[in-house]
């Protein structure tokens, strides 16, 4: 059984560069205090998100419906041939929250992926989404679908169903890098965004760099039976997750130490309680990710 | 993907028949199908057509006039359900419209197909969307994403492939019945002896298709058209294959205007 959490670091100033000298530094961090990490083949990332469009004929005073997200998401490591939609709704961020500069995000009052950012200096970058109406378990719908198919659907929600869905963004890992530490494994990559276009390659910023901290508990560690290791048999396991999710985060602590991350707040992800449902394993692995890839700006 | 289309129809006294000329004309044994066809709409109502458009007159100083983009159409869609004859009438057999397994074969299919496009080609051309549902509830999934149940029916048939054309002789089956205050697809499958024909003649339907991935290769387009045409005439005496009215496979939602 595998738990997992992610930090987000946001860039300043979204450069390649500094998306770059950040990566190397997490890398180094990684060689240098875990001296038995070995690297593993790379993965890679692909997440288009789009929000839903409000009707354009409301009365002037009717109050605005709830609105949402979907997320289509590909994780190499995760799935090689599946694609996931998720659609949550969401609660847009109060003026307040909005204004303010270096914000918090506040873990929900009832959170299943919990949500946390790590205070350092103002932030200049864009924000995370603070999503004030959770996750909980089994939050929003999940499916999965082929993908080979995923450009079609996506073109299909960005054109017959544009009256809908508004695309609001493309990232893209290239050539993440993995490291197995022990009982750890380690994904880190580069986050590209498209400036235009839902596939555009060219003009691409990098909006921040991800750490996914995975953590392997319970028998011999690792489901065979799957292909990403999540959705094993959890019966037999106790778990902790307050346990689980320490481990992640004293991992992380190893892994920055000594390292500069300027200014932004870091946004931490854990994969929340689902994970003790092996059927949902993989689930609250696709909320984790759609959740840390929720951009501002 | 684009979709070229004719269709015949064949009445009940001659099913077998010309279910034994298809298969001697494919090479081939009929394969069963057994469908599930649940109807979607978007949430909202379309906008009146023309009312982005200015009306009328205008005395301002003329301007370079931007484009004026016209409201996109709001089209049903369907979530169609590949089933087997024991699946019907058996709740712990049947497989659960809010689940959709993680069998190795997707038994959910989301489905959009365009209303076919004008032309004088001798064929119907439409853009048809197919996306297969691995895991997941796939009723769910519609509702989040802003659609809502409109009705269900079932297909029964057998197909055929003969070269590159898809050979479908079917018939439209519903549970007899009202269902106008449903607003989901029921949970469990009704006993298929219960199903009846929509047609009450009992009549079939003849559905010829090729698929076309770009109508941007005008060499491909011809070679599908000339195909298709090429089995029209092979099935003449036995079916008589044609173009029907394009906008009676309109998907478009109308507009209905409120009424005080």
């Amino acid at each position: 059984m595998r738990y997992s959490g992610l930090y987000f670091i946001p860039i300043h100033g979204a450069t390649q560069e500094a998306s770059a000298s950040t990566l190397a530094s997490l890398i180094v961090g990684i060689e240098s205090h875990f001296e038995f990490a070995t690297r593993q083949s790379s993965w890679s990332l692909s997440h288009r998100l789009l929000r839903s469009v409000p009707p354009a004929n409301l009365p002037p005073h009717a109050p605005k419906p709830a609105q949402s997200f979907q997320h289509i998401l590909h994780v190499s490591y995760l799935s090689r041939d599946k694609t996931y939609c998720y659609i949550h709704p969401f609660t847009p961020p109060s003026a307040a929250t909005v204004a303010a500069v270096g914000v918090k995000a506040e873990t929900s009052a009832t959170p299943s992926v919990g949500i946390k950012g790590e205070p350092t200096s103002q932030a200049g970058t864009p924000l995370p989404i603070q999503d004030t109406t959770g996750p909980t378990p089994g939050y929003g719908t999940i499916i999965a679908i082929p993908y080979a198919q995923s450009e079609s659907h996506l073109g299909y929600l960005g054109t017959q169903l544009s009256p809908l869905w508004a695309y609001r963004h493309a990232l893209h890992i290239y050539q993440g890098i993995t490291y197995t530490a022990g009982q750890y494994i380690l994904n880190i990559g580069e986050v590209r965004m498209a400036r235009s276009g839902p596939s555009s390659s060219s003009n691409l910023v990098s909006p921040g760099v991800v750490v996914c901290i995975t953590t392997v508990t319970g028998g011999d560690g690792y489901a065979e039976e799957t292909d990403s290791g999540y959705g094993g048999d959890t019966e037999d396991i106790e778990m902790d997750i307050e346990e689980l999710e320490g481990e992640v985060r004293q991992v992380w602590n190893v892994i920055k130490k000594g390292i500069d991350f300027g200014k932004g707040d870091i946004r931490e992800v854990m994969m929340g309680r689902d994970a003790l449902n092996g059927e949902t394993q993989k689930e609250a692995v696709v909320r984790m990710w759609c959740d840390a890839l929720k951009l501002r700006g | 993907m684009h979709e070229l289309l004719l269709y015949g129809q064949v009445p009940l006294s001659r099913h077998e028949q010309v279910l034994k000329v298809l298969a001697g004309v494919a090479a081939m044994q009929p394969r069963r199908i057994l469908q599930r066809h649940i109807i979607y709409k978007p949430d909202r109502e379309p906008e009146e057509a023309g009312l982005n458009r200015p009306r009328g007159g205008t005395q301002t100083i003329a301007v370079k006039q931007t484009k004026q983009v016209g409201s996109k159409d709001l089209n049903y869609c369907q979530l169609i359900q590949q089933l087997s004859e024991d699946e019907f009438g058996n709740p712990s057999k049947g497989p659960p419209v809010h689940g959709g397994g993680a069998g190795a074969e997707a038994k959910w299919t989301l489905v959009f197909n365009d209303t076919p496009d004008t032309g004088d080609r001798g064929v119907l051309t439409r853009l048809s969307q197919n996306t297969d549902i691995i895991s997941g509830d796939p009723h769910a999934y519609m509702v989040a994403a802003r659609h809502q149940f409109v009705s269900e029916y079932y297909i029964e048939g057998h197909r055929f492939v003969h070269e590159n054309v898809v050979i479908l002789l079917h018939r439209v089956l519903h549970e007899p019945g009202v269902r106008s205050l449903a607003t989901a697809p029921k949970d469990d499958l009704p006993a298929f002896s219960s199903l009846q024909p929509l047609d009450s003649s009992g009549g079939y339907i003849l559905e010829t298709k090729i698929r076309v991935q770009d109508l941007n290769h005008p060499a491909v387009l011809e070679a599908g058209v000339s195909e298709l045409k090429r089995f029209q005439t092979q099935m003449k005496g036995c079916v008589e294959l044609s173009e029907p009215e394009r906008l009676a496979l309109d998907t478009r939602v109308k507009y209905k205007p409120q009424t005080t």
